[in-house]
């Protein structure tokens, strides 16, 4: 899986241009002479691992970036030190938080099959293909390297979703530290439209039933309209949500951003 | 947990993806494929095999492209009609010794439509089409969800919270079958530490 198994392996880059930034950080950026912010897994530093890099833009949004945004502090102090004379500075994908991963779907590929590895690649823009293949073949290795971090579960997601988000899983029984409490983290890309309303809102309901004995944190990156059940096919939005208490106690949308991850615009 | 298939649902779908604004962005050959698709019989026909989950109008496009990699791969023979459907195709147009055609040529639709029907390919398409799930191979995507995960840390953190991570239908959907553990029958791991 690309996203969760290996996300914080990758290293990313977030070109701008000044005069598309909030006041905030616009004066940081041109004092720094930046036109991008790097973003790494922690620890990792210049490109001794070869690592996939992958660029995506910010464009011009009616709005800054929210000041709020854990994104915005991190660009403001990866500015800062780039104007100190850090050139390599870079948001880091901390490292210190242990977190379980599953991965829920009917059927799972095998990148080990031939004929898989080759349907995989089939499923690329053939506009792009000359391009998106060699990115794609580096985050298969990345991913067989570390295919062991993730549970992989199939079957049918909606029936097992809610003990999972309960986490009545065994891994999720691991013991937890004192002071600590476990919470979870559902995410869903550019998927949900393909599911009946009744399913988005068994979807939904699961996760307000969860929150009653742990928070639950929802990624939604999909097309626009979907979480209303009034699909937007032109353009997808990124949104928190957040279920406490047998509540859904936010919503908040981050972005509005290109469905194929070339640029981001912060709301 | 998908939606039941059916030939006016997967017409519809071709209808809307050919027209979106996305599609033709993206791939103006994506969205002449689903036009293509969109007004055959029998190209919906084939698509409507496809297995649940996932656009089934982009499973025939992929069915296409892969006897097309398949060939470059092996540095085999190409299938009845491959060369010329590669001629649309970038990444094979130069490698079938073929000069790029633009989508909009106008033998474009009379071409898929005949390399999707040879009986030949028609039979290779529709396995394929049965035995492959639909999804985005797009590894770029994760840089948009970024922002969200560095919020979530940002509060979990405050909160001295322990995250467990569930992805749905991931974009890039590379398992080992071994790994992929029959929900029904689903077992501990050994080692729970998994790292982070």
């Amino acid at each position: 899986m690309g996203l969760l198994t290996c996300w914080d392996s990758y290293n990313y880059q977030y070109l701008f241009d000044v005069d598309q930034l909030g006041a905030s950080v616009a004066s940081l950026a041109t004092q720094s002479g930046a036109t991008h912010v790097d973003v790494r897994p922690a620890g990792r530093h210049g490109d001794q691992h070869d690592p996939l890099v992958l660029k995506c833009n910010i464009r011009r949004a009616s709005n800054p970036i929210p000041d709020d945004l854990a994104f915005h502090q991190s660009l403001l102090q990866v500015l800062s030190a780039r104007q100190s004379g850090s050139s390599d500075a870079a948001i880091e994908i901390p490292n210190d938080l242990r977190f379980n991963r599953f991965a829920l779907d009917l059927h799972f590929p095998d990148v080990d099959d031939e004929a898989s590895e080759r349907w995989m690649r089939a499923l690329l823009w053939p506009e792009d293909f000359s391009v998106s293949e060699p990115r794609f073949r580096r985050a298969v290795s990345i991913l067989k390297a570390q295919r062991h971090r993730t549970k992989w579960m199939e079957g049918d997601g909606l029936a097992a979703l809610l003990d999972l988000l309960r986490g009545s899983h065994e891994e999720s029984k691991a013991e937890t530290p004192s002071g600590s409490a476990r919470a979870t983290v559902l995410v869903h890309s550019i998927s949900l439209y393909q599911l009946s309303q009744s399913m988005r809102q068994q979807v939904e309901e699961s996760c307000i039933e969860a929150s009653r004995t742990r928070d639950i944190y929802r990624i939604s990156y999909d097309f626009d309209g979907v979480l209303e059940g009034n699909d937007i096919m032109t353009r997808c939005g990124l949104h928190l949500l957040e279920y406490r208490q047998g509540e859904r106690v936010s919503c908040r949308r981050i972005a509005t951003a290109d469905v194929f991850g070339y640029w981001i615009e912060f709301d | 947990m998908y939606r039941p298939r059916d030939h006016e649902s997967v017409r519809e779908s071709a209808h809307a993806m050919s027209m979106s604004d996305i599609f033709n962005t993206v791939s103006p050959i994506g969205a002449r494929f689903m036009k293509t698709i969109a007004e055959s019989h029998d190209l919906v026909e084939l698509c409507t095999l496809a297995p649940p989950g996932g656009p089934a109008p982009m499973a025939l496009m992929a069915a296409c492209q892969y006897l097309l990699i398949e060939a470059a791969d092996k540095g085999a023979e190409y299938p009845p009609l491959g060369r010329e459907l590669a001629s649309f195709f970038p990444a094979f147009a130069a490698a079938t010794h073929q000069t790029l055609r633009p989508v909009d040529h106008p033998d474009f639709t009379e071409i898929l439509f005949n390399f999707c029907t040879n009986p030949t390919n028609r039979d290779r398409l529709a396995d394929l089409i049965k035995t492959q799930t639909i999804q985005t191979t797009d590894v770029r995507r994760s840089s948009i969800l970024l922002p969200a995960f560095l919020q979530v840390f940002h509060e979990a953190r405050q909160r001295s919270q322990l995250l467990d991570v569930i992805e749905v239908r991931p974009p890039l959907p590379l398992s080992l079958s071994p790994l992929a553990t029959p929900i029904s029958h689903a077992q501990s791991s050994s080692d729970a530490a998994w790292d982070s």
